[in-house]
């Protein structure tokens, strides 16, 4: 009998989960601004990708993928070894995190949420375990997604080879600014 | 109890799944366009010879190109550092399409001018093209004093012309080849039996061996005019040279052997003097450097 109402629970439970994430609502971009920001005494290097794909639904489910080899460099030079010698686009395509805001927001206010997103940032095929500090920002049909943070190159196994090591930095700075509208179905 | 275990693992997980999923969503989210393929070759020339490579948008290369003489001089030419030729170039890249240049080599004084057009790019994933199409001509100037100064010389004498197509293919991460159906023309030959036209075939490849340093060999055969004498009257040989890429941040290092002196590239191909089965090589190199002027926002250098 026990058993019976376990197992009732469970498909009921199941189908009802199933139907949540269905029904709910999802912000989607693909043309959200990724940034990075080297600086060392020798050199600041700074590139942008603003093709950068991102979904946020309303349980607070992130996602983000973005094309390496979308970064622009205003040194082609600098871009073209970003690509064949430390993100190895090659090899890796894609840099991605999945993860989930921990903190309450409401997408159908207007408003600011501070929040944190916790999930897994991969780049350059190493997955790291990361906790990302930054803002909701909740406009009329728009929801804005802002952070900022440091990405260590050795977390992600990005060797700088020993001629070109006073230029580049060992943590670049990260800036995320994607602005996702509501998906229609 | 392991009921209930099993709800609660089952609701955890859920988050992960709906993330993956998610995931998956933005994988076929928009139009999937082919990946372009980047660094086939390492610098705007294999040896001596152009690659397929463009120099970017505003962005302009100078090359200073150096060979040695032959390295069969022995102890006392000092295997050929006693002697020089040299080449400056100077690349610009108007769009991604098209680049310009310009050249000056020390044999035969020659100034030159040069035009690189990329046709087709080779790209990768779906509706992706298999390979890269460039074509690349120059006409050049030798300012050599006129031989008989008391006759009446044509400027148009002095000119000849390079045209090429380049077909190239990045097979892996490693290896990148490059065929070149290759044609010169001179406007003016020496003797009475030489042809204007030179038909040759260039062959490239490149080998990375590790993240900064490639292995490149190029050979360009003649197909026809084999048993044309060069312009001071010795036999004339195929261009094959071979040498390192290396690469140091904003320069590439280019270090080669060639049997060949000549570093414009109707040189190569008509006025190989040596041969590399008696050690008539010399060492030689190329150093690159680029400079971007697309700094709309930043004024950064590399």
């Amino acid at each position: 009998m026990v058993n019976k109402i376990f197992k009732q629970l469970t498909i009921v439970t199941g189908l009802l989960m199933i139907s949540m994430v269905a029904n709910a609502q999802l912000y989607v971009t693909q043309s959200g601004i990724v940034s990075f920001f080297s600086k060392t005494v020798m050199e600041n290097i700074d590139a942008t990708n603003k093709q950068v794909k991102t979904i946020l639904n309303t349980k607070g489910d992130l996602v983000f993928l973005i094309a390496n080899t979308e970064f622009n460099f205003p040194n082609k030079l600098m871009q073209e070894h970003f690509n064949e010698k430390y993100i190895e686009s090659e090899k890796y395509p894609q840099s991605a995190f999945k993860g989930k805001i921990n903190e309450a927001f409401d997408l159908t206010k207007p408003g600011e949420y501070v929040v944190t997103a916790t999930g897994k940032l991969n780049i350059h095929g190493v997955e790291q375990d990361r906790t990302i500090n930054g803002k909701i920002v909740v406009r009329d049909n728009e929801v804005q997604l802002i952070a900022v943070f440091k990405v260590k190159l050795i977390d992600h196994q990005i060797q700088i080879p020993k001629l070109v090591m006073a230029k580049i930095a060992e943590e670049v700075e990260v800036k995320v600014d994607c602005s996702l509208l509501p998906k229609s179905k | 109890m392991k009921r209930l275990l099993f709800l609660i693992v089952t609701l955890t997980t859920f988050n992960l799944f709906a993330q993956d999923d998610l995931m998956k969503e933005l994988q076929e989210m928009g139009p999937s366009k082919p990946a372009p393929v980047f660094a086939t070759f390492k610098s705007t020339r294999i040896i001596t010879g152009q690659s397929i490579e463009h120099i970017a948008t505003k962005h302009l290369n100078l090359v200073i190109l150096h060979r040695f003489g032959d390295i069969n001089g022995g102890a006392y030419t000092l295997w050929g550092m006693d002697q020089a030729n040299m080449r400056i170039a100077l690349e610009y890249g108007i769009n991604d399409k098209i680049q310009v240049g310009l050249g000056r080599s020390s044999i035969g004084k020659t100034y030159d001018g040069n035009i690189k057009w990329k046709i087709l790019a080779q790209s990768k994933g779906k509706g992706c093209m298999p390979i890269s199409l460039g074509y690349y001509a120059n006409i050049s100037v030798n300012t050599m004093e006129w031989q008989d100064p008391s006759i009446h010389n044509y400027f148009t004498s002095r000119l000849s012309y390079f045209h090429q197509l380049n077909i190239a293919k990045k097979l892996n991460e490693y290896v990148s080849l490059q065929i070149a159906p290759t044609l010169v023309h001179q406007n003016i030959v020496d003797r009475i039996v030489d042809k204007n036209s030179t038909f040759a075939l260039g062959l490239g490849g490149s080998f990375k061996l590790s993240r900064s340093v490639r292995f490149n060999i190029e050979y360009y055969p003649r197909l026809t005019a084999r048993e044309q004498l060069t312009a001071n009257g010795s036999k004339a040989f195929d261009y094959l040279g071979m040498g390192f890429d290396i690469e140091t941040g904003g320069h590439v290092f280019q270090l080669m052997f060639t049997n060949g002196d000549g570093m414009l590239e109707q040189q190569m191909v008509r006025e190989t003097k040596t041969n590399w089965t008696n050690a008539g090589i010399r060492l030689g190199f190329n150093i690159a450097r680029t400079f971007s002027f697309d700094n709309k926002k930043s004024k950064k250098t590399w």
